[in-house]
């Protein structure tokens, strides 16, 4: 302090104190001239708008008021310091000692008028924290804060009680209320350089963060660990009692009493850097490191951009419509964009709550800084999307799903490199380390991920990857494409600002296809379309083929029967299988949700009526569908949500499309399904699906002069793992068995992973380093069709049961069946096998068998039962009345075989 | 600028449209969980009062210091330790407006 003293310009603390005292009330009586106490937080922001001199009034204020509480203090402690100690009547003491109180006080009341988010919290806090006070909290918290939602006793004590309180107080301390020339000189300047760069905080009524002012956040830290809450304000009164016992007793006693101000102040201190830079939303620890930390920590403070205002620019802003309680610059130039879903509507969320950027400007530039042009990238959508009182749920989620963290596919890549011991570890897009594996994740698979950024304007096509919530969300229509598209053309051309695109619930697949036309091509499947690896220049058909994304060649294939039928991808799977459910899935099979029977049933329905619906399912429903009481919607088995878009009546299923909204009746499931029980362990697509496109041997290997591209970091490399690929294919998919706790059915599988990799290639120090995997992978094809496969296409077919491609024959010599396999691949070297093959002809396979440890092909006991009806089928058609009847006892029509009848086993 | 003050208005009944299918419904003083038996809460955390405005992952969150809250106004994470008060309310299904005492 001493040292301070010396390089001090000024005669003393107090002094300065007086001074920044002297300009906080200049500036608040210059201050309430613009200011509406029945209209506060929207009169405060109109003046951030459009009365530059007000908001430098407020600043100033603001700044005067502060930093006189802390030079109050420092003035109380340089004298506690000071040798000759404080000489002051008793009285004295005690109206200055409470004068604290009453400075924090009127400091309190000052952050009150604001009427926030903050504002309007603190005084509920209060409001509680006064009342509940025994015997005089009721009239206390009237006097003190008046009732109902006026400002007006808070107003008259911030202006009159207390502003008195500390005059007189000054009064007769100083016995002058001047402060002395030099001073005022000097903190005019200083108070004028922080109103000028940095505006006092007004709460944006968006952002989740809600805090006290800084001097009693240390407080409101301590309230969170207090379950009696009251005892906080026995800290306070411990506070002000020290500060008033200092000057008495002996030299030992104040020497204590000083100390345990002293701690008392540091431990307040420690409490408030805890409480100011560390929480974040619902008091949440937060730490620098965390994503939008500046958002939350410094978000109500604001840069200054004074500028004289235009007489128009006014009457734009007073006609332009209240938000949330205040108004936005924004929607004063921007007040004659069209385009908005309902839910979107400017009139009612403004720009703000989407865009970001500041509200409380007509300088363009300034209002234009830290606005997020494309909101809803994961990266920010809980300052867009998410922020409050709008998406917050979902944006809070929206992580723990497979197609913002992509686990599981980075589990498996790094399973097939030999860099972890299982498939199933959960891990997340955003930790990829430098290991063989990721970086092949990073070279050729990890683009497709709602994390990866929307960096440009424009509709979401079939080249679109991620962009959070617009990669589903975001929607053009004819006028705002046009617009868009003029202005690609011409950076000049300006319609766009007037043509917004619709933020909406129309999901359509177009928005999925962008991704899920690679690696299961889920998208391109359904849509009944096949990759080939012909090139552009060998097709011209465009009704058998189809150029995506301007190079890859499909081929037309028989579509899925939901697609043809009119049903999109949403009509299936629900917000929650998209957007994550709080839950962590290792697969993509757990975290799908919707299952084939929880809209073709024989026995009796899962149901849900609106009212067990969940909060998501609820709001989704009225927006899609409006209020649809009375009904029985199904649920899905699996997590028993409600399935909205569906509905029984007399017994019967039908199923509303999202978006066309036709209505649609959905089958049982055929008598041969579940005939007999002889096929009760199969899933519906093992027999429903027409066909799943593959691909076999393929080659990775690292070159380091290969230009290549970090699909983490979005941008070109040099070096980079390259896919040698085999044949592309498209059949019947092959067979398999998954065994776990809840699940032991035969599904359909595809050879995923019949590759070698070259390790060394990448990392020169690994040593017999090629790796060889012939791993199936369940499949979900999305090619169903309504007729199930035949029976010989299972029985007595090769691909089927897992052999691969070749002639599977039953041949009978000399009354005795033997079944042959003649692979059409030659064996691969590695392990002997065919190359398309997952199980040798007869033989078994277990272990490292595929891209799941409870997924793997037929035992030798199993495929010899398959092939056993194989051979039956081989003289008796499927229609047959013999064929029937074994589906119903398989063991009688054995027995009651004739002599003529060879079996293989 | 000071006005004269205006007669304080005590807010003593709001009717509320239970809007469709929402389930968590918001509003100054009360949060109305909207389903067959509609249940009617008060949003005054009962730490300090802060109003109540969040749903997440199934629970209601005071924003000012962290309390957390099940749809029966349980507590679930303190500093709270009470319960929310339950409001009266008067529900006409035919017009599907809600009517609560304050």
């Amino acid at each position: 302090m001493s040292l301070l003293k010396k390089i001090w310009p000024f005669s003393s603390f107090g002094q300065i104190s007086l001074a920044l005292f002297f300009i906080c009330v200049i500036s608040g009586i210059l201050l309430a001239i613009p200011y509406d106490v029945n209209d506060a937080y929207n009169s405060i922001s109109l003046m951030m708008l459009i009365n530059p001199a007000a908001t430098l009034f407020r600043n100033m204020h603001y700044w005067s008021a502060n930093f006189f509480l802390v030079f109050s203090l420092v003035h109380i402690w340089d004298h506690f310091s000071a040798k000759a100690g404080i000489k002051l009547k008793s009285g004295i003491w005690l109206r200055l000692s409470i004068g604290v109180l009453i400075i924090l006080l009127a400091m309190l009341t000052g952050f009150l008028l604001k009427a926030d988010a903050d504002s309007l919290q603190a005084r509920r806090i209060l409001n509680e924290l006064v009342g509940g006070l025994p015997f005089v909290g009721s009239l206390l918290s009237t006097s003190l804060l008046g009732s109902g939602n006026s400002l007006q006793v808070i107003y008259v004590h911030h202006i009159a009680t207390f502003t008195l309180f500390i005059v007189v107080i000054i009064m007769e301390h100083h016995k002058t209320i001047w402060p002395g020339l030099k001073e005022i000189i000097w903190v005019i300047l200083f108070v004028l350089l922080f109103s000028v760069l940095i505006s006092a905080p007004l709460h944006d009524g968006m952002n989740p963060v809600i805090k006290g002012p800084w001097y009693f956040v240390g407080l409101q830290e301590i309230l969170h660990w207090l379950s009696v809450p009251q005892m906080s304000l026995l800290i306070v009164l411990l506070f002000i009692l020290l500060v008033f016992l200092v000057p008495y007793g002996g030299v030992r006693n104040q020497f204590i009493t000083k100390r345990a101000l002293l701690i008392l102040t540091i431990i307040y201190l420690f409490l408030t850097i805890i409480g100011y830079f560390f929480r974040g939303s619902n008091w949440k620890f937060i730490t620098p490191a965390d994503t939008n930390y500046s958002y939350y920590v410094y978000n109500p403070f604001r840069s200054n951009g004074f500028a004289f205002i235009e007489k128009e620019e006014t009457d734009k802003v007073n006609n332009s419509p209240k938000v949330f309680g205040r108004k936005e610059g924004c929607l004063a130039c921007h007040d004659e964009t069209t385009g908005f879903s309902a839910s979107h509507n400017p009139q009612a969320l403004g720009c703000y709550s989407c865009h970001g950027g500041d509200p409380f400007t007509m300088n363009k530039n300034k209002a234009h800084k830290y606005m997020e042009l494309i909101p809803g990238n994961l990266a920010t959508a809980e300052k867009s999307c998410g922020t409050t009182g709008c998406h917050t749920e979902i944006v809070d989620r929206i992580n723990t799903g497979l197609m913002a963290n992509l686990s599981g596919m980075i589990s498996v890549d790094r399973y097939v490199f030999d860099e972890q011991e299982t498939p199933d570890e959960l891990t997340t897009v955003h930790h990829l380390g430098n290991s063989a594996a990721d970086e092949h994740l990073r070279n050729l698979c990890v683009r497709c991920h709602l994390g990866n950024p929307k960096t440009e304007t424009g509709p979401v096509d079939e080249r679109s990857r991620g962009g959070g919530c617009l990669a589903c969300h975001l929607n053009y229509n004819d006028q705002s494409l046009a617009a868009h598209i003029q202005h690609k053309n011409n950076d000049q051309d300006t319609l766009y600002l007037s043509v917004h695109p619709s933020v909406d619930l129309l999901v359509s697949d177009e928005h999925c296809f962008g991704c899920h036309s690679r690696s299961g091509r889920i998208s391109t499947n359904y849509e009944g379309w096949h990759e080939t690896t012909l090139t552009t220049e060998e097709v011209s058909d465009s009704v058998k083929y189809r150029i995506v994304e301007e190079s890859r060649v499909f081929r037309k294939m028989k579509a899925d029967i939901h697609h043809t039928g009119g049903m999109e991808c949403i009509d299936c799977h629900n917000s929650y299988e998209l957007m994550g459910d709080g839950t962590r899935y290792q697969h993509e099979e757990e975290q799908a949700e919707i299952q084939c029977s929880d809209c073709h049933f024989n026995d009796r329905p899962n149901t849900m009526d609106l009212n067990e619906f969940d909060q998501e399912s609820a709001i989704i429903t009225s927006l899609r569908f409006g209020f649809t009481d009375g009904k029985k919607y199904l649920a899905t088995a699996k997590r028993n949500r409600p399935l909205i878009n569906t509905f029984v009546q007399n017994d019967s299923a039908f199923l509303k499309t999202k978006n066309s909204k036709q209505i649609k009746f959905m089958k049982p499931p055929a008598s041969v399904c579940t005939k007999g029980g002889a096929h009760s362990n199969l899933s519906c697509s093992s027999c429903h699906t027409a066909w799943a496109p593959s691909c076999i041997g393929c080659h990775n290997a690292y070159d380091d002069k290969e230009p290549g591209y970090d699909m983490q970091h979005n941008n070109f490399i040099t070096g980079s793992w390259v896919e040698y690929i085999g044949e592309y294919q498209a059949h019947a998919p092959a067979l398999g068995y998954r065994e776990n706790e809840a699940e032991k059915s035969v599904i359909p599988v595809v050879p995923g992973m019949i590759l070698t990799i070259d390790k060394q290639s990448y990392d020169p120090s690994e040593k017999d380093s090629m790796l060889f995997h012939r791993l199936y992978a369940p499949a979900a094809p999305h090619t169903t069709q309504t007729r199930g496969r035949s029976c010989k296409s299972c029985h007595n077919n090769p691909v089927a049961l897992g052999y691969g491609q070749g002639d599977l024959e039953f041949k009978i010599i000399s009354d005795s069946g033997k079944w042959t396999f003649s692979p059409k691949y030659r064996n691969n070297p590695y392990d002997d096998l065919p190359e398309d093959a997952w199980t040798g002809f007869l033989q078994e396979r277990s272990g490292d068998v595929s891209t799941r440890f409870d997924v793997r092909p037929f035992t030798i006991e199993e495929q010899k039962r398959i092939l056993l009806v194989g051979a039956c089928l081989t003289c008796h058609d499927e229609d047959t009345q013999v064929m029937k009847q074994s589906l119903i006892d398989f063991k009688e029509v054995m027995d009651s075989r004739g002599p003529s009848c060879v079996l293989p086993f | 600028m000071i006005h004269t003050q205006r007669k304080s208005k005590k807010k003593e009944v709001v009717r509320v449209s239970l809007n469709g299918n929402r389930k968590v419904l918001f509003h100054e003083d009360c949060i109305i969980i909207n389903k067959d038996e509609p249940v009617v809460l008060s949003s005054h955390c009962t730490h300090l009062g802060c109003r109540i405005q969040t749903f997440e992952n199934g629970q209601l969150i005071c924003p000012c210091h962290g309390s957390a809250f099940d749809l029966e106004g349980n507590p679930l994470k303190g500093p709270a330790i009470t319960q929310l008060k339950k409001l009266d309310f008067t529900l006409n299904k035919q017009t599907q407006t809600i009517t609560i005492k304050i």
